[in-house]
């Protein structure tokens, strides 16, 4: 029941850093965070839909986004940056959600959407299609073998743990989803070391993670796996506000853990997987939106689930504008600019000083 | 009387009905003519292009070399980072050849694009057909796929002339490389395209056909892969006559540093001083410079050590 | 009379433990009673509690809450009944008045909104609990006791007609901890039935009407503090030797000895008490 970083009183680790105040700050009504993040991700999409490698007047852009003028805007704006803003957005949303609750089930602050080998199964089905040349013969191959991939380990992960105990006791959780990972990484290097050179290129970039693949297509399929496990998530807001305290508590408040459990865990790896099989591993966003959401609003997953949402939306559609305008033609890894541009912001949050 | 109004108004309606439809079908029949330039490429696509394509970007540099020398500079619109060629060199860069930003080759309104057929994640391709850009995959693997680019991207660029006279100059090159070694002895040869893992190229590729038409026996001929990784025993076990490695504007002193490594050292070839070094851009791209490429090869490989100073 | 509880010949063993954890314990809880469950580290205490709450299922035996089997009760109607304080949980940043509204959650549905009876109940039992100073703050910024007064009120704030509590007071000074049982008596003076587990032999047996003594996980005695509070039954059980002084208020109140004077009889010398059904 205590977490991984547990310090002498049982206390979350990052409540006890000097800078969170004693009284909950910034108690805005849930309303108008919402509101705020909106504006923030709106914002954040303009942009996104703005600025690129070709650059538009705001003019052009709008006349493009209804159809008219420069056919070649057209296209740019409507086929390329549209559905790329949009995947950028969705997988953003979907990556902080999924964060915050695998933080919430297995009450440890350092869970993020890899953590149960999620990222090491699709990597292993993408490498697979790429070196059996699947991926060429067949072009949803590649998104397809990713996201078996993923399911596959967390099916692997979960048989583990449960052969050792009886419930999906978390702290065997998180060693199966370590050495899970751990193995299916390395019968990935197993498999790049017998294949050509192009595959093993085209698998790296693969695994370094990127929008630019984006069409309507898969923002259709991706929108159609997420909206649903969204609100599913949301609706278990309250249990997992309770199986973050401690499942024995939960479970006296009335949640029926092992089924929250179940569920909860299926859907966060599906939004996950969907995420991992049409952008790569992008990691940092699970990880540190929730907690910034955290830092600024506390752990109530009320509010957390669609502030984490909204705020993943924005913060990886910025990155992914940076990563695609910061170097003319040449496109950054977005995994570089997550890491990058996240961490000062991270560490700014964290140490804030505390108000009066 | 009045029935037969009627019964003549409906064949009239109906004889017209059937003219327009002829006239249609004939008219639309006329509309589309053959394509005026049809090809597979290298993935087994037939591409069609109504006229020559005035506005390329070849994301492979030996494609874009070889549109070089066939005349087509003018009609080459972009380039790659790795185009360094000076004819292109003021073009825009898209970026990559694997990874090139689409938007960029998109807002240069190309009507064909030269792609590379070791794309294993085909994303490239998907986009820009469906911007509606023509995509044709090049292989580049051995001199054969060499001379039916150079007549593709001839035909392609309507420069089939210069395209023909290209491969018959360059097939002449390799016919005198050929014929100058033919009475020599052939060394056997160990070409390093990479160092630390050792790899180098096999024989179903440009450089190991090279190696073979230069008067050269590659100690690697008999492995079927394209670009094996070799163990560096292997290569002391089948102990080349001849090292040759091909190096890029750095010119370290390669003796020396092969010397210094552990395992190359080892050689008979690094103890005698038999490693030759060769331009890397010439030797490394299967374009129209294999001719001049043959030539370095064969001189490396023939190359009379005992005129050396020192060992 | 009407039991709360009944449970008969219940066998409960960890996975993986050698020794059964509870051994065969039958008994029935009374209602409206204060009821305190006693014994030494590891006799079985908080296993007892779990399984009277439905969170770990016998091996063996049967259990009833209120007449019917306790495994046919479903967790949500449990939840809105009994109200329970655990010894210790995770912390994540969580306000006080966050935790303590958490009591209201097996009253509502998945998307429903607490309405002013929820915020009222919650009221209530943060004053009850005297945390209404803390509302706004993170409840890790709190110190133990308080954090557990947190707890309690979040129980209260069920509105249960049943409080569960595993060792409440171990971390409180004498203050908090008298306000806490007072607090206890006055809950089962509104009609509250109290099953507690403790250290506080004292306190327990001053406050509690009837004391359940656990000892290996097997029941050693059952009833009211004056017969189960006796010397050789308490020395035998915590295997200490013991005297026994008498309270103002009548309670007997346990003097642990000096490791050198008295001895420690067998507990099977001592005659067991049980209560009648």
């Amino acid at each position: 029941m205590t977490t991984l970083l547990a310090t002498p009183n049982g206390a979350d680790p990052l409540a006890v850093s000097p800078s969170p105040s004693r009284r909950v700050r910034l108690a805005w009504p849930l309303a108008l965070r919402l509101i705020m993040l909106a504006t923030l991700l709106a914002v954040a999409l303009l942009a996104a839909v703005r600025l690129g490698a070709v650059s538009l007047t705001t003019r052009a852009l709008l006349d493009a986004t209804v159809g008219r003028g420069d056919p070649t805007t057209v296209t740019i704006v409507r086929e390329l940056r549209l559905p790329r803003a949009l995947q950028a957005a969705l997988v953003g949303a979907a990556l902080a959600v999924s964060g915050a609750t695998f933080q919430a089930l297995l009450r440890n602050p350092l869970a993020e959407p890899y953590i149960l080998g999620v990222s090491s199964g699709a990597a292993a089905g993408a490498v697979l299609a790429v070196v059996t040349g699947w991926a060429v013969r067949f072009f949803w191959a590649l998104p397809i073998a990713a996201f078996t991939g993923a399911f596959m380990s967390m099916l692997l992960v979960f048989r583990i743990a449960f052969r050792v105990g009886r419930a999906l006791d978390t702290k065997v959780l998180l060693l199966s989803g370590v050495v899970v990972s751990s193995f299916l990484v390395a019968v990935i290097w197993l498999i790049l070391t017998f294949a050509d050179t192009e595959s093993v290129r085209s698998a790296i970039f693969w695994m370094m993670g990127s929008h630019a693949g984006a069409s309507w297509r898969s923002v259709a399929i991706l929108g159609s796996c997420l909206v649903p496990s969204l609100l599913i998530l949301f609706a278990l807001a309250r249990p997992l506000n309770l199986l973050a305290i401690g499942e024995p508590t939960a479970a006296y408040l009335g949640t029926s853990v092992e089924r929250t459990k179940i569920v909860a865990f299926a859907t966060a790896t599906l939004l996950t997987a969907a995420s991992v099989s049409v952008s790569g591993t992008i990691g940092f966003v699970g990880l540190v939106v929730p907690h910034a959401i955290r830092l600024l609003w506390g752990s109530d997953n009320r509010g957390l689930l669609p502030c984490s949402a909204i705020a993943g939306a924005a913060f990886l559609v910025g990155a992914d504008t940076l990563a695609r305008s910061l170097a003319g033609a040449n496109e950054l890894p977005i995994g570089i600019v997550t890491a990058l541009v996240g961490v000062p912001c991270f560490v700014w949050l964290l140490r804030r000083p505390a108000a009066a | 009387m009045f029935k037969g109004t009627i019964l003549h108004r409906v064949v009239r309606v109906v004889a017209i009905v059937a003219l327009l439809c002829a006239a249609a079908r004939a008219a639309n029949a006329q509309a589309k003519p053959a394509a005026a330039i049809e090809l597979t490429d290298a993935a087994g696509h037939v591409v069609r292009l109504a006229k020559p394509a005035r506005r390329v970007i070849s994301l492979i540099p030996s494609a874009t070399e070889t549109l070089i020398a066939l005349g087509a500079t003018p009609q080459i619109v972009g380039r790659t980072r790795y185009d360094v060629a000076p004819e292109v060199a003021k073009l825009p860069s898209v970026g990559g050849g694997l990874d090139p930003s689409v938007e960029t080759i998109v807002s240069l309104h190309p009507d064909l694009v030269i792609a590379w057929e070791s794309d294993k994640r085909q994303q490239i391709r998907q986009q820009l057909i469906a911007a509606g850009i023509a995509v044709f995959v090049l292989r580049t693997q051995d001199t054969t796929d060499i001379f039916r680019g150079m007549a593709n991207l001839g035909r392609l660029t309507g420069r089939d002339s210069a395209a023909r006279a290209v491969a018959t100059s360059v097939r002449g090159e390799l016919e005198v490389v050929r014929r100058r070694v033919a009475g020599l002895s052939t060394p056997t040869v160990f070409y390093v395209v990479y160092s630390d893992p050792p790899m180098t190229a096999g024989p179903a590729t440009f450089i190991g056909q090279l190696l073979d038409l230069a008067g050269g026996r590659s100690i690697f001929a008999d492995l079927r892969q394209n670009w094996p990784t070799v163990a560096m025993e292997e290569i002391v076990r089948r102990d080349p006559d001849v090292v040759i490695v091909p190096v890029g504007e750095f010119k370290t002193n390669t003796i020396d540093r092969f010397r210094g490594l552990a395992g190359w050292r080892e050689l008979r070839a690094v103890r005698e001083g038999r490693v030759v070094t060769v331009p890397a851009d010439l030797s490394s791209r299967p374009g129209p410079g294999i001719g001049e490429a043959a030539r370095v090869l064969s001189a490396a490989i023939h190359h009379d050590f005992s005129a050396r100073a020192k060992p | 009379m009407n039991a709360l509880w009944t449970l008969e010949g219940v066998r409960y063993r960890h996975h993986g433990a050698r020794r059964a954890a509870i051994d065969g314990v039958s008994l029935a809880i009374a209602p409206g009673r204060i009821t305190a469950l006693l014994g030494p580290n590891g006799a079985g205490k908080s296993t007892l509690l779990q399984l009277l709450l439905g969170t770990l299922a016998p091996a063996a035996g049967t259990i009833t809450f209120r007449g019917r089997s306790l495994a046919s009760w479903p967790r949500k109607e449990m939840a809105r009944t009994i109200g329970v304080v655990p010894q210790g949980e995770a912390e994540p940043l969580f306000s006080v008045r966050e935790i303590v509204a958490m009591g209201r959650y097996p009253h509502l549905g998945a998307w429903q909104r607490e309405g002013p009876d929820d915020l009222a109940a919650v009221t209530r039992a943060m004053e009850r609990c005297a945390v209404t100073e803390f509302a706004d703050r993170w409840l890790s910024t709190l110190s133990g006791g308080e954090r557990q007064r947190v707890r309690l009120a979040r129980a209260l704030a069920q509105e249960p007609s049943v409080l569960v509590l595993d060792e409440p007071t171990t971390s409180l000074d004498v203050r908090h901890e008298m306000t806490t049982f007072e607090l206890l008596h006055e809950l089962c003076a509104d009609g509250a039935t109290i099953v507690l587990a403790t250290h506080n032999l004292n306190l327990a047996a001053r406050y509690a009407d009837d004391l359940l003594l656990l000892q290996h996980g097997r029941l050693v005695a059952h009833g009211a503090p004056e017969l189960v509070v006796t010397e050789e039954r308490i020395s035998a059980a915590y295997e200490w030797p013991v005297s026994i002084v008498s309270h103002s208020g009548g309670a007997p109140q346990v003097v642990p000895c000096d490791s050198g004077e008295g001895g420690v009889p067998p507990l099977s010398s001592v005659p067991p008490v049980r209560m009648a059904r």
